[in-house]
């Protein structure tokens, strides 16, 4: 009754308000078809809230998205699936789900009586155009009586997570890390056995050195081991995505970061392709979850491009440079920067000795706020960087091209950067 | 929210369309013929409708539809009252001609109009389309049809307003049905564009707010239900008004006070614009007349009230009546007999009888007092209207030199009717000796007081205020009325002075209402109506009793009664007008009365009911259907029951089945276990089956699977196929006649294993219905 008389909608109330008055005024005035009047109009939504008020609602929800990763711009279905557990019929329900305003406007249904174990299922497409991790519910039901002055809401409870990765443009294949063949395919080779991380020690073979026995693991295995010295070939890149909120201008969509994050995605999915191993960098630091990815493409950039889905701005003030200790020598560096100013000067400098020749993004971020031209590509360029101005609009594939011509113009000193490490 | 396909929006304006025609039934007790105005009513309404579901679906904008309509309408009354397809100065004169008159109608006839005056339907069909127009407009063009109860209200509200007893409870129960139809429609539209279809679409929306709405919500359920609370409700609070409001009569209050004092209502009864006949008296001989309704006993200071009766069971007016009080047995009398059928307008809780009967049968429902001998009815909700009783006149003849002879009244009637109040105004009195100054007897003093009255020079008789007429019976009237300036009134204040100036003089008196005069309409037949509504005194003479005298003056009473004829009276009318009454009563009564046609009185109120009391009809028939409604409610329970059991065997799955037996076993009161499996279920289920038919005068009968090995077998058949049908791969097949024929087995063998007394409980108050 009170959960009922608290769904009154505004037709309710106003009912039971006329009702209550014209009652009363025909008792003041002795009008008893008034009374009669008045008595209909005040017993409508209370009988309608106690019926409504009495109804238990025992259904149960699955809700499943497919697929659970998607692409900025494509669509993916959620399926809903309700089942009704009670031992009667359900009666009209209006269904409702919530979902962020990315994904669109909240899908509604109707849902004109469930019997007792009947259950149906409908499905329904979002998208959106912005990355992010997007919650799918819970899905509201009202319950509402046939003459629409009460209505109750009640939620399912159960959300599912949709991810919905960055958009990424394919790009032209430029030689990186100064390990340009001539050949335009800089592909690294291919490994021997399993990849590099887990090998450390093997089975002892005959004509092993015996200097090489690994003894406290042949120990523990009852069996000879040998360390394990030669690595199979890997080629490896790092990602640096500077996320300072200092460093960008603008906010959602249209941002700066969000342009860098989009190059950056492309470009990561440009060198996965191409069999190198990401690593993605924030000004953060790296994240652990997000270490060397495995090499297989798919995972790999599936990974990848969720960690870049979900990555938001962050209050650092300057870039970690922690990841350095990790960054072997010769690894390829791919940075896209926001504003840099000269407290970046140190750490651009540790990343400029660490890598061979480090290529750089710079997205000239006032443009994407006031529009005064500037960036901060001759500079680095200055530091032994190979660095290209962004601006709003600047397609990636120029882009790319143009930052492979410049690398290629001016090798820097290091060499065998994407021949992978030793 | 105007763009709804035509489909959409068809039943809406069928649905709108028809409850306000059914909300103007309330209009029609304004006229004598109500089809004479709700049939050309309903051909608007279909031409209106049909015009607004054409532009609605030529999709034309919101404003443009409601002036389409109400262009119709003023075409419509152009052609029906212009008499001209196209308005033209002429016929637009015309019609507006008709207007004036259909007001002037309006404001001269009281309710019911007569079906002769055409003109009057004129105003009130303009109106009605105009609020259907407003309806349509509400619920179907904008889609807001709790809006559209507005306009309704107001049509309900009018005959609330100018008649008394307001809209009857049928039509109210219609137009609430429609109404709520209305709503109940337009949110199914409203929940029907809401979202997409969850689940196999179904096309029929215009059923699918009906459709899917479990039991329980039910549009009719919750409808019917509140309907018939809003019916009833008021019924059992009868004493509401008078609780609230002591002695209030506003508007429709009058009812009230005609309830205890009749005489209040005299004045207007009078003072109406028609003369409606209220009863046929047939009978022999001469003319009857002096019919009285009421005795009025006691004068309080402010009006004359009937005071109390003791009405025992004993005392039914169904035979023989005891003599009237006082009248001695020695008295010759005439004796005559008479039917008497009263008409349905005229509802009173007071029997009219002739002055004296001795015998009446009219039924247990009316009762006399023995002190004061007029016929009460015994319950106040039972009227006069429409009834119809016999009875035997039996007229004492009296002498008038009895009445001189007569000794004092008994000590008890003296003190009883000779009490006045003490702010009587002192003028009574003193009239009262000076008219009287040097008459003998109790007889010459009533004589003396009548034909002072009855004196042209000294007062004149007159309804009307202008003319000085005193309105009521008060103290305060009454000094008006016997000053010098004053001294103009009708029966009211004449009765009520003599029989006041009587007590003062300590002649027992009372006041009676009644009817005075009847119209000969037949041979045999008489007929009074309300012009005939009369009050005079009586006054207490021993041996003879109530003796009746007449002091309104010739305008109005032509007679006087025979026995206070005296010799000098100056008045006395010529003895030839008592043996032809008729010609001379028609001819002088009414035109001083009234004037015959009521348009010369244009202040007349609609406010005048053609009924004298509250009407009770309303009550009983409110009673019927609950009464109905509490005699079939034990039956609801076992017939919800079996009308589940016929569903889920109809339904044929296991699970349905095994529910069945599920609410079989509560109903039985049996602990069903839930949540185990189906096996151990039945094995519990197993120990609870008896042998059938049960075996006789056992009172405790014997269960187990071995006293009924079928139905054991059954429902061991019946826990497989559910093992199956939940936890196999593949379900199985439902063959649901042989799942039908198990479960009435194990049914059947589970009622027998009950006792007889819970047998019969789970037959007409099922538990399973209670829980969930």
């Amino acid at each position: 009754m009170r959960t009922g008389l608290q769904g009154l909608t505004t037709r309710g109330r106003s009912f039971l308000a006329a009702g209550i008055t014209a009652a009363s005024a025909s008792l003041v005035l002795g009008q008893p078809a008034l009374l009669r009047i008045g008595l209909l109009l005040a017993l409508l939504p209370l009988a309608c809230a106690v019926v409504v008020g009495r109804t238990r609602l025992d259904v149960r929800l699955e809700r499943s998205v497919h697929p659970l990763l998607v692409s900025a711009g494509q669509p993916a279905e959620v399926r809903l699936t309700l089942v009704n557990q009670a031992r009667r019929s359900t009666g009209l329900l209006l269904l409702e789900e919530r979902l962020p305003y990315a994904l669109g406007t909240r899908p509604r249904f109707v849902l004109a009586g469930m019997r007792s174990g009947e259950s149906r299922s409908v499905s329904y497409q979002v998208r959106s155009d912005v990355r992010g991790r997007f919650e799918i519910g819970p899905l509201t039901v009202g319950i509402g009586d046939p003459f629409g002055l009460v209505e109750i809401h009640r939620q399912v409870p159960g959300s599912i997570a949709l991810v919905v990765t960055p958009r990424t443009v394919p790009l032209p294949d430029i030689p990186v890390g100064g390990m340009w063949t001539g050949t335009g395919d800089n592909r690294p080779r291919a490994f021997t056995v399993g990849s590099a991380e887990d090998v450390t020690v093997r089975d002892y073979r005959i004509g092993d050195d015996l200097r090489r026995v690994h003894w406290r693991s042949s120990a523990r295995r009852g069996e000879l081991m040998v360390r394990r010295e030669e690595q199979p070939w890997q080629s490896r890149a790092t990602v640096l995505l500077d996320n300072r909120a200092s460093a960008h201008r603008g906010v959602g969509a249209a941002s700066s970061l969000e342009a860098a994050v989009l190059h950056a995605a492309s470009i990561a999915t440009h060198l996965a392709g191409h069999g190198f191993h990401i690593r993605l960098v924030t000004a953060d630091g790296s994240d652990p979850e997000l270490a060397w990815h495995d090499r297989t493409a798919p995972q790999s950039t599936a990974a990848l491009l969720e960690s870049l889905a979900v990555l938001q701005q962050t209050r650092q003030p300057h870039l970690t440079t922690d990841w350095l200790v990790e960054q072997h020598q010769g690894a390829l560096l791919i940075a896209l920067f926001g504003q840099l100013d000269e407290h970046d000067h140190a750490a651009l400098r540790r990343m400029r000795l660490h890598g061979t020749r480090p290529m750089a993004l710079a997205l000239d971020v006032e443009q994407w706020h006031r529009g005064e031209a500037g960036g901060d590509a001759a500079w680095l360029s200055g530091l032994g960087w190979s660095a290209v101005t962004v601006r709003p609009g600047d397609p990636l594939p120029a882009l790319w091209h143009e930052l492979g011509r410049r690398s290629r113009q001016r090798p820097g000193r290091a060499t065998g950067l994407s021949g992978g490490n030793r | 929210m105007s763009r709804r396909p035509l489909l959409h929006s068809l039943p809406l304006a069928v649905v709108a369309a028809l409850t306000t025609w059914v909300a103007f039934w309330s209009w029609g007790s304004f006229f004598e013929l109500p089809g004479d105005f709700l049939r050309p009513l309903a051909g608007g309404i279909l031409l209106v409708g049909l015009v607004g579901v054409a532009a609605r679906a030529a999709h034309l904008p919101l404003l443009l539809v409601a002036s389409c309509q109400l262009l119709t309408v003023f075409l419509t009354a152009n052609v029906a009252w212009g008499s001209s397809p196209w308005p033209t100065p002429r016929s637009l004169t015309r019609t507006v001609r008709q207007v004036d008159t259909s007001v002037d109608a309006l404001t001269t006839w009281a309710p019911p109009v007569p079906a002769s005056t055409d003109a009057a339907l004129v105003v009130p069909l303009l109106g009605a389309l105009v609020l259907y127009l407003l309806v349509d407009l509400l619920a179907v063009t904008l889609g807001r049809a709790p809006l559209a109860g507005l306009p309704l209200l107001a049509v309900q509200t009018v005959p609330i307003s100018v008649l008394d007893d307001g809209v009857s409870w049928i039509v109210f129960t219609a137009t609430a049905a429609c109404f709520l139809g209305l709503l109940c429609l337009q949110e199914g539209l409203r929940v029907g564009s809401w979202g997409r279809h969850f689940g196999s679409p179904r096309d029929n929306d215009l059923l699918r707010a009906l459709n899917g709405v479990d039991p329980g919500r039910h549009p009719l359920a919750i409808g019917s239900v509140v309907v018939l609370l809003a019916v009833v409700l008021p019924l059992l609070m009868p004493s509401y008004r008078v609780a609230l409001l002591p002695g209030g009569s506003g508007g429709a209050g009058d009812n009230d006070v005609r309830i205890t004092n009749p005489i209040a209502d005299l004045h207007r009864d009078l003072d109406r614009g028609e003369d409606i006949p209220l009863l046929q008296v047939t009978t022999t001989g001469e003319r009857p007349t002096y019919l009285r309704i009421s005795a009025l006993t006691q004068f309080s200071g402010v009006t004359w009230t009937p005071g109390n009766r003791d009405l025992p069971a004993a005392n039914a007016a169904d035979g023989n009546v005891p003599d009237p009080p006082g009248l001695s047995a020695s008295v010759r009398r005439d004796e005559r007999a008479m039917a008497v059928q009263v008409r349905k307008q005229f509802s009173s809780l007071w029997l009219p009888t002739p002055l004296s009967v001795s015998e009446v049968t009219a039924g247990d429902d009316w009762r006399y007092d023995r002190a004061i001998m007029d016929f009460h009815s015994a319950d106040n909700s039972i009227t006069t209207a429409g009834i119809s009783y016999d009875l035997v006149e039996s007229r004492p003849l009296i002498e008038r030199e009895e009445l001189i002879r007569a000794r004092p009244a008994p000590y008890s009637v003296l003190t009883e009717y000779t009490k006045l109040p003490d702010d009587l105004p002192r003028i009574v009195d003193d009239l009262a000796r000076d008219v009287t100054q040097g008459e003998a007897s109790d007889y010459d003093k009533a004589v003396a007081l009548q034909e002072w009255f009855r004196s042209p020079e000294n007062f004149t008789y007159s309804l009307e205020k202008e003319e000085g007429a005193v309105i009521g019976n008060g103290n305060a009237a009454l000094e008006r009325f016997l000053s010098p300036e004053g001294r103009v009134g009708y029966c009211e204040q004449f009765s009520a002075a003599m029989a006041l100036m009587a007590r003062s003089l300590g002649i027992p008196a009372r006041v009676s209402v009644g009817f005075l005069r009847p119209d000969r309409v037949g041979p045999n037949t008489y007929e009074f109506s309300s012009h005939d509504l009369h009050a005079w005194p009586e006054l207490w003479f021993d041996g003879f009793g109530w003796v009746l005298f007449e002091p309104t003056p010739q305008d109005r009473a032509t007679q006087v009664p025979e026995y206070t004829r005296g010799g000098e009276g100056p008045d006395n009318p010529d003895p030839s007008q008592s043996v032809s009454p008729s010609t001379s009563s028609s001819a002088t009564a009414q035109p001083t009365t009234r004037p015959t046609r009521a348009p010369e009185v244009p202040e007349s109120t609609g406010q005048a009911a053609p009924e004298q009391e509250r009407r009770g009809g309303p009550w009983l028939l409110g009673l019927v259907p609950l009464a109905l409604v509490l005699l079939a409610a034990p039956l609801v329970p076992g017939l919800l029951r079996r009308r589940r059991t016929r569903r889920r065997l109809a339904e044929g799955t296991v699970e349905a089945a095994w529910l069945e037996l599920r609410d079989t076993a509560i109903d039985l009161g049996r602990s069903w276990p839930e949540g185990r499996s189906p096996r151990t279920t039945g094995r519990e289920a197993m120990a609870w089956l008896g042998a059938v038919p049960p075996a006789p005068g056992e009172q405790r009968p014997a269960t187990g699977p071995l006293e009924n090995p079928d139905a054991a077998r059954a429902l061991d058949q019946l826990v497989g196929r559910l093992e199956q049908a939940r936890y196999a791969a593949d379900a199985g097949y439902d063959d649901s006649a042989e799942l039908t024929a198990q479960v009435r087995t194990v049914a059947a063998a589970l009622a027998a294993g009950a006792t007889p007394r819970v047998r019969r409980r789970a037959r007409w108050l099922p538990a399973s219905l209670f829980t969930r």
